[in-house]
This record gives structure tokens, sequence and C-alpha cells, in this order.
């Protein structure tokens, strides 16, 4: 502190402290004051300045030259998870090295700017311009959003590409999120996640009461349904949860990402099939007037980039489960599968629960509508041409 | 030993601050009972509520929150005492003053530019908790943080006016053994 350096600085004599000698104030009352009120105004305008720190773009674009692209982009999903955390960095890679570094996408880890479950929300207020994230962790504020993530007894993950790609998919999940000044992209894709990890069997649908169970989307509200209680906790934080006892079992992803976090390791019953996520969709949600204000080719050229991230993200998802399913034997881990009858009566609670959402939200109701359409003339194909499962 | 004079706004400011404050404090033994209610629930009869578990953040938030401003006035919040305790009185108050006005009043003004628009859009979306069986009403306890930083700012204030008037006698000291109201006719 500036002021009180007088009392000890100009002379280091040991004895002298015992002196007592008053030290005058060097600061006149009056002038120290004008001097606090400006430090205060300075900070105060230093403070408000920092939150405006995304440049206009235009003001540097001539018809040559397009201006770089540097975003900061949290991710939802810890970039070390196969599949469901390394798309995003390869996405950024591959549009790094196609502008030849001009579009740079800065992936951060989850958490490390802003909460998980609030990513879309820090896009939206522009504190990020973009994020890469599941849309149905925003369901607390948009209830359609996990139609458009993850729908329980849903679509095959290219059925889903192809109402979103082919019919109204992607003009409706634009339209949902407009209100909210963000401008969703599809960038990923997996398949059907594992039912969950429990510690014991479950043989019949009582079995999920009082069960305290992680369980995401709309999955989770038919569990809730069932009697379990049902928790959201971000992937970080559910090994913890669950070897602590907080959570007796728990659903998060792909069998290779649930090993990672070590679910393995405490809950030896994995469940199959993935009724709850038949496909699950992971989207680049970036703010509406940073998007407007890109050039159309350098739209066109992270479009690009997701779309190819989609088709990537589920083949490596595809190709990565077979071997560690391989491996449970030798970890103890007994993979099982659903009877029929549970699925079907899962699947009538499934039914319940949406149409309880459509009456409740316009979007919902209408986002289901179009996605019933089209499955109803896609059936008909599906049936026809698709070889049955056990064939 | 610094002892800071009182002035007619602080005083009655930390009255009543201290008071609410000794009120929100049976919050922490309302928490403590959903706490024991929730364990008994789940592990003696397997009923887990996500409700009861949701409110103890929520209880959890406001007491800490709110209880800021009543540590703040009852001067017993920490203070890096090793340094502070070798400085005169006089040195402590201009620290006081500096760190009020360059580090505290900048912070709460951040805080609240930041966390209003966090309420109105929760408000506007009625958001509810993404647990299936959770609270509702979200925008509610997003309301406790702006809420309880502006309390805060009006303790801070009320400190404010304590430390101006110790080293610059403006505004007037209360001599508090007076009776208050001949007081504040006085000051007005």
């Amino acid at each position: 502190m500036p002021e009180d350096a007088p009392e000890a600085a100009p002379d280091n004599i040991p004895d002298k402290s015992t002196d007592n000698t008053p030290v005058s104030n060097p600061w006149n009352n009056t002038t120290a004051l004008i001097a606090v009120a400006f430090a205060f105004f300075a900070g105060l305008l230093g403070a408000l300045a920092l939150r405006h720190d995304v440049r206009p773009e235009q003001a540097v674009r001539d018809s040559e030259v397009r201006a770089a692209i540097n975003w900061r982009v949290p991710v939802a999903f810890g970039t070390n998870l196969p599949a469901l955390g390394d798309n995003i960095p390869e996405v950024a890679e591959s549009l790094r090295k196609a502008s030849a570094g001009r579009v740079d996408l800065q992936v951060f880890e989850p958490g490390m700017l802003i909460p998980v479950f609030s990513i879309t929300e820090g896009v939206r207020d522009n504190k990020i311009p973009a994020g890469y994230t599941w849309l149905g962790y925003d369901a607390g504020k948009i209830p359609a959003t996990p139609l458009v993530s993850a729908v329980p007894f849903g679509m095959e993950p290219w059925e889903f590409t192809a109402w979103y790609y082919e019919d109204e998919g992607k003009a409706l999940t634009q339209a949902l999120y407009a209100p909210h000044q963000v401008h969703p992209i599809l960038c990923g894709i997996i398949g059907p996640e594992t039912a969950g990890w429990f510690r014991s069997p479950i043989d019949k649908l009582e079995d999920f009461q009082g069960l305290k169970i992680r369980f995401a989307g709309l999955g989770g509200v038919v569990l809730q349904k069932l009697g379990a209680s049902v928790t959201m906790l971000p992937g970080g934080e559910i090994f913890q949860a669950l070897e602590k006892g907080a959570i007796d079992a728990t659903e998060f992803s792909l069998p290779v990402v649930d090993q990672m976090l070590g679910f393995d390791r405490v809950a030896k019953f994995n469940y199959f099939p993935g009724w709850h996520q038949t496909f699950t969709a992971a989207h680049l949600v970036v703010n509406q007037a940073v998007w407007a204000a890109l050039d159309p080719a350098d739209q066109a050229l992270i479009e690009m980039a997701c779309t190819a991230g989609v088709i990537r993200n589920l083949s490596r998802a595809e190709a990565l489960q077979g071997k560690v399913m391989a491996g449970f034997a030798a970890k103890g881990v007994t993979a099982k599968k659903f009877p029929r009858v549970i699925l079907e009566q899962l699947r009538e609670v499934t039914e319940q629960v949406l149409s309880e959402e459509a009456q409740k939200d316009p979007d919902f109701a209408r986002i289901w509508a179009s996605q019933k359409t089209f499955l109803a003339t896609y059936r008909l194909w599906k049936d026809h041409a698709y070889l049955p499962r056990d064939f | 030993m610094l002892v800071l004079p009182h002035t007619a706004f602080s005083w009655r400011v930390d009255e009543t601050i201290r008071r609410v404050g000794e009120y929100l404090s049976l919050v922490w033994l309302l928490l403590l009972a959903v706490i024991v209610i929730n364990v008994v629930m789940r592990y003696l009869f397997s009923q887990g509520r996500i409700e009861f578990e949701e409110i103890q953040w929520h209880l959890y938030a406001v007491g800490f929150l709110f209880g800021l401003s009543y540590a703040y006035v009852s001067d017993s919040h920490i203070r890096v005492d090793v340094v502070r305790e070798r400085l005169t009185p006089q040195t402590q108050a201009w620290v006081e003053l500096y760190g009020i006005i360059a580090l505290l009043l900048p912070f709460i003004i951040l805080v609240l530019v930041a966390s209003v628009p966090l309420v109105v859009y929760s408000y506007q979306q009625a958001e509810v908790s993404q647990a299936p069986g959770g609270l509702g009403y979200r925008w509610l306890i997003k309301a406790a943080l702006p809420l309880s930083f502006m309390v805060l700012a009006i303790a801070v204030l009320s400190r404010l006016s304590r430390v101006c008037c110790y080293l610059f006698s403006v505004p007037r000291a209360l001599v508090v053994e007076t009776h208050r109201d001949a007081v504040v006719g006085e000051h007005i």
C-alpha cells in the first residue's frame, strides 16, 4: 500500500522503531479523495469495457481478405472422451486446415469458461460466440430440445439425419432457437447409448422404484414416472457420485465413454438396448448476430465442416464399441438386454410422457408431429428394405 | 484498534441488516432438518426425493448469500490480520476506503450487472429444474443473487459512510447514547 510506505521505507535503522515519532501524512485529504474517486470510475469503466470484447467484424472486411475468425468454443463433453468428445476438436482442426489457419475455433474443456449446462445461455448473451453441446441440457428453459437431441424409442441416427437434412428438422431446430438469438448447426451424432449401469439386475419395471439414478432427457422423465428419483449431473461429476453412493445407478453415453469414466468399476450390470436415446445429436451453437455477420463463404465452410463431423462422429462411435464390450467379461461386467416385455412397457410410458409434454408446449407438439409424419412414410421403406436385426 | 464512529445512516442500516440476518439464520436449522429428513427417507424407506435435494442447495444459497451482508455489518468476515494489525488506525481506515471504493463496490456492481439478465431470462422462459422431479420457479433462487448483493451494497455504503466520517468528518458522527429521534431530527 503506497500510503503506509513512508513509515518503514526511508530509513531502515532498527533502533528508530521505538522512537514513536508521529509520521506526518503526506496525503492531503482532499486530493486523496479526488484520486480515490477517479480510481473508482476508471475501474468501473474498465470493467464495463471488458464486456464488449467482440468487435464488429465487418469493420475489417473488404472484398479480398476476409476477417479471421477466432472463437472460443466451450464444449459439453471432455475432448478425451472417444466419439462423444473428440469430434469437435477434429471439426476445429479441419476448419483450421481448410482455411489455412484463418478460421480458428479454440476448444475449451467443460467448465473452463462456463458451466456445461449454461453453454447455450452463454452463447445467447454473447459471452462466448459459439459452443458445442447437447441441446437437451436446455430442457429446463426450452422443453422441446430433447426432441432434436435424443428421443426415447426415437429414430436411428441416419433416420434422424434424414429428417434433419432432407425434411423439416433443420428449419424446426433453427426456429426453436431463433427467439433465443442462437443459431444451432448439427455437428455430431452417435448411435444408441447404453441404457445404464446398475449395481443389481433390473428384471421388472418395479425395480426402478426408489432408485436414485442419473438419467438425461425424456428417458429420465419416463423413469421418474416409474418411481425412480432422477437427477441430472454433467459427465465429469457422475463417477464420484456413483462411487460415493450419492446415486445408485447412472446412464451417460457409449460403452467406450462410460468405461473411461470408470462406471464399470462400481456398477457391474450394464443394460441394453439404448431405448432412451436411440440417437444422440450434438450441435454447434453460434450466436445469431455473430453468425449473421459472417461472410457467406465462411458460413458455408463451417456448415460443411459440421456435416462432415456428423458422419465421422457416427463412424467412430460405431467402430469403437465392440472391442470394449468384448472386454466386459474380464472386468466382471455383465452386459444385459432388457426383455421385450419391459421395453414394451417402457414404450407405453414414453408415449404418455411425450403426449403430456406436447400438451404443455406448442413447440414440442410441432416438432413431434413433424417427426411422426416423416416416420409414417419412412416406416414403409424401413420395414421393407432392411434385413431383420437378427439375420 | 480502529473504532469507526456510526453515522445516522449507518446506524439504521446496520441495525436492520443485523436483525434480518438473525431471522435468516433460521435457514440453517431448516436446512439441517431437510437433510435429516432426506437421509432418513432415502436410506430407511428407499424414497429419494429430488425436490428435497434441490431445496437443500436453494437454502444453502440463501443462507450464505444473505449471510454476506450480515458478516460485513458485524465485521465478522475474514481480514488479512497479520498485515492489518500492524497498521495505525488512520492507515487501516485508508486501506478500508481504498478497498471499498476500488475493489468491493466495482465487484458488487459487476455481479449486479451480470446477474440481473440471468434472472430476467429465467423468468421469461419459466425455467424449471432439469431433473424431471425437480423444483420449478428457477428465477426465484436466481433472484437471490442480485437481491443479496443489493443488500450487501447498502451494507457497504453504510460502512463507507463510517469510514468517511472517521477520515473527513463528513457525514457527521452519531453519538450512540443520544436518543435516536433527537439525532435524526438534528440531521434532517
